[in-house]
């Protein structure tokens, strides 16, 4: 069904470009993992805390040459600039806030979830407890943004 | 000097000074009245001498000349006509003389001026009787003219005009005693006029002297007391209380001020106290803190490195698996698990530490849709246990609803997970109550066995004129829910040991579970200010009962 759909467009999609935020080396090996079982390729940039995210998203020093995200996966624990800020610094940003941005996180608490929300996060998806669980999320996600839903216009 | 009074008197008791003060104006008025009457007294002598002595002497000496006269006239007529007719006037203008004589001398007795007057005029008159009128008729009588002889009456005119001049120097006398009377009368009026006048002055000043000095030392001090207390009254505590007056109500203003310094320290040890409930306050908001930055970040960071450990222990069974032998998987399976174990130990404790936490305002909640909430989260239980679960009609409750679910959830879910052999079957139901505690004839209090289908609701003792079978009987303050089973029970005497935290009464192999789900249920009923316990049953199974506080409003949400 997917191929029906791309055989209407005049060529395939560019892979899909994420922006992984997170500063643990163990979640960043599964996610890439994940991706490797994944039906199309995905371009996975990995930026270990807020500071650099902001920094990778303006293509500011040494991300000069970085290219803009389809899709934000956005730990909200982070070194330096936490995930919450980042998020309401992204939507607030004319120039970025059409990237959809989920947040990733191993929290569970309501306020996090309202607070993400409210500062218009894309979604909210916890990190599961199993390897196996993850794995399906993440591809979900990859396939959702890649192929079902529509990339914002750069 | 004055100066030296005043500080006198400024010792002076208010009793003291209240005495002197009605001590003088009584002797004012004593004296007014002492004078006033002495004035009376006199003005009364004066007027009595004049009615009593000086005017009938008048009259008297008047009379005496006339008797004079009427002698004179009565001898001369003898003397000139021998006639006797004449002696008449003589002779009883004799004892006219004599009685105007004794009035005289009666009246004027005591003056000696008039006495010897009246003496003089005595003896005039005497001398023309025995010079000249005595003998001129015993002369007429014999015959002889000797007695109207020139010389004879110029002798008898002579000494019968002695007569008339001492007659008229006592009258003159006597008028000069009238008129000398009638002017003391006349001063004496003005006098007593005078003095009263005087007196109401007097007394005029010592009753303004008095309203003055009452003011002073009584109404004044008053009003300045009450001005001093009002002004502590209305705030300035640090005020001090005093007065000027007498020693008795500087007393009680020194009274007054003690007991505004007694207060001022009360108050001072209250601030203190307030001041150290507002930091232990401060310290206790600071430590809540602290311990919601604790949950948050075990929410994290402790979840976090457990996540690692069952994901890639699971990681290790899958890529490695074949590398692995039963052994190394069965150690893997125990990592995997000791992993998922601690982490619902911690979403419990969480859980457990959020309760009253959250920020949630407390809300009207129908128990009948925490219920129903709680019943689809265990829909899946329910039905692998083919349970039934029946739900009487429940009340409104003031609460928070997420908490209240749990609390069902929790109830319900350990009345279908320690079930006996028999399918599962779970009552829920509420009843007003009087108090919080559990009560003392619980036994005799619980249904009869034998369930009514959900709805029914017809409890015999439920005033049928309320409608509605769950309105608050007057006094009834709490609602008791009870949620009983058919399970494999409690024992009495771990009624109290359930509900700690961590306790359990069987091994994880037989039920699992972290042993949170009682301290959960019991802070969550107790943050709504109630209470939980189990109900010693005869029955098998188990039967707990909690209470939660009646809603302000008791129409139940339809």
């Amino acid at each position: 069904m997917s191929e029906a759909r791309g055989g209407r467009r005049a060529a395939a999609p560019p892979p899909l470009e994420v922006l992984f935020v997170e500063d643990d080396d163990g979640d960043v090996l599964m996610v890439r993992e994940a991706l490797r079982e994944a039906e199309r390729p995905t371009v996975l940039r990995v930026v270990d805390d807020g500071a650099k995210a902001l920094a990778y998203l303006r293509r500011q020093d040494p991300y000069g040459d970085a290219v803009r995200p389809d899709l934000v996966l956005l730990d909200l624990n982070l070194p330096k600039v936490g995930g919450k800020e980042v998020l309401a610094e992204v939507k607030e940003d004319p120039a970025l806030r059409r990237i959809p941005v989920v947040v990733f996180t191993t929290s569970r608490a309501e306020e996090d979830v309202a607070d993400s929300y409210d500062r218009h996060a894309n979604a909210f998806v916890t990190k599961p407890d199993s390897f196996e669980e993850l794995a399906a999320i993440v591809r979900a996600l990859d396939h959702f943004f890649d192929s079902v839903a529509a990339r914002p216009p750069q | 000097m004055t100066a030296a009074a005043g500080g006198r008197l400024g010792e002076w008791s208010l009793r003291r000074r209240l005495f002197a003060l009605f001590s003088f104006v009584v002797a004012v008025l004593v004296a007014s009245v002492a004078f006033t009457a002495a004035a009376v007294v006199h003005l009364n002598d004066t007027v009595h001498s004049q009615i009593d002595r000086i005017d009938p002497a008048q009259v008297a000496a008047a009379d005496f000349l006339s008797a004079m006269v009427n002698q004179e006239t009565g001898v001369r007529g003898y003397v000139i006509t021998r006639n006797t007719t004449f002696l008449g006037p003589f002779i009883s203008g004799e004892s006219q003389e004599l009685s105007a004589y004794g009035r005289l001398r009666r009246l004027l007795a005591g003056e000696r001026t008039l006495s010897a007057e009246l003496a003089q005029l005595l003896g005039a008159a005497r001398t023309w009787q025995a010079n000249w009128a005595e003998p001129a008729v015993v002369e007429t009588e014999e015959g002889s003219a000797a007695a109207s002889s020139v010389a004879t009456t110029a002798l008898g005119r002579h000494l019968f005009d002695v007569v008339r001049t001492d007659a008229g120097r006592l009258l003159a006398e006597l008028a000069r005693r009238h008129s000398q009377a009638d002017a003391a009368i006349g001063s004496a009026d003005t006098t007593l006029v005078a003095l009263l006048a005087l007196a109401l002055a007097l007394m005029v000043v010592a009753i303004e002297g008095a309203l003055f000095a009452l003011a002073r030392w009584v109404t004044r001090p008053i009003f300045q007391m009450a001005e001093e207390a009002r002004i502590v009254s209305s705030g300035d505590v640090a005020h001090p209380i005093t007065v000027d007056g007498p020693p008795e109500l500087r007393l009680l203003a020194a009274d007054a001020d003690s007991m505004r310094r007694r207060i001022l320290a009360d108050l001072r040890t209250v601030e203190r106290a307030r001041r150290l409930l507002d930091e232990q306050a401060a310290r206790l908001r600071a430590s809540n803190a602290d311990l919601e930055q604790f949950a948050y970040v075990a929410s994290h960071d402790l979840q976090e490195p457990l996540r690692k450990i069952s994901s890639f222990s699971e990681l290790v069974t899958r890529r490695y698996e074949t590398v692995l032998d039963e052994r190394g998987r069965e150690y893997l399976a125990f990592i995997a698990d000791g992993a998922r174990r601690m982490q619902a130990l911690i979403n419990d404790v969480l859980e457990l530490s959020r309760v009253g936490r959250s920020g949630v305002a407390m809300a009207q909640v129908d128990c009948n849709e925490v219920a129903r909430t709680a019943l689809s989260n265990l829909a899946d239980e329910v039905a692998a246990n083919k349970a039934t679960v029946v739900v009487r009609e429940l009340p409104v409750v003031r609460g928070d609803k997420a908490l209240l679910v749990a609390l069902f959830q929790n109830l319900i879910g350990n009345s279908l997970k320690f079930r006996s052999t028999d399918p599962p079957h779970v009552v829920v139901e509420a009843q007003p109550v009087g108090d919080a505690g559990p009560p003392d004839g619980h036994l005799a209090e619980t249904l009869p066995a034998g369930w009514e289908p959900v709805g029914d609701g017809a409890d015999g003792d439920e005033p049928p004129d309320e409608g509605h079978p769950l309105l608050l009987r007057s006094g009834a303050e709490y609602w008791r829910f009870s949620v009983e089973d058919n399970g494999i029970g409690i024992a009495p005497e771990y009624g109290e040991r359930v509900f700690a935290m961590f306790q359990r009464l069987h091994r994880r192999e037989e039920y699992g579970g972290t042993g949170i789900g009682l301290a959960l249920c019991r802070r969550i009923v107790e943050h709504h200010g109630g209470r939980i316990w189990l109900d010693p049953s005869e029955r098998q199974g188990t039967t707990i009962s909690f209470t939660l506080p009646r809603a302000p409003a008791l129409a139940p949400a339809t």
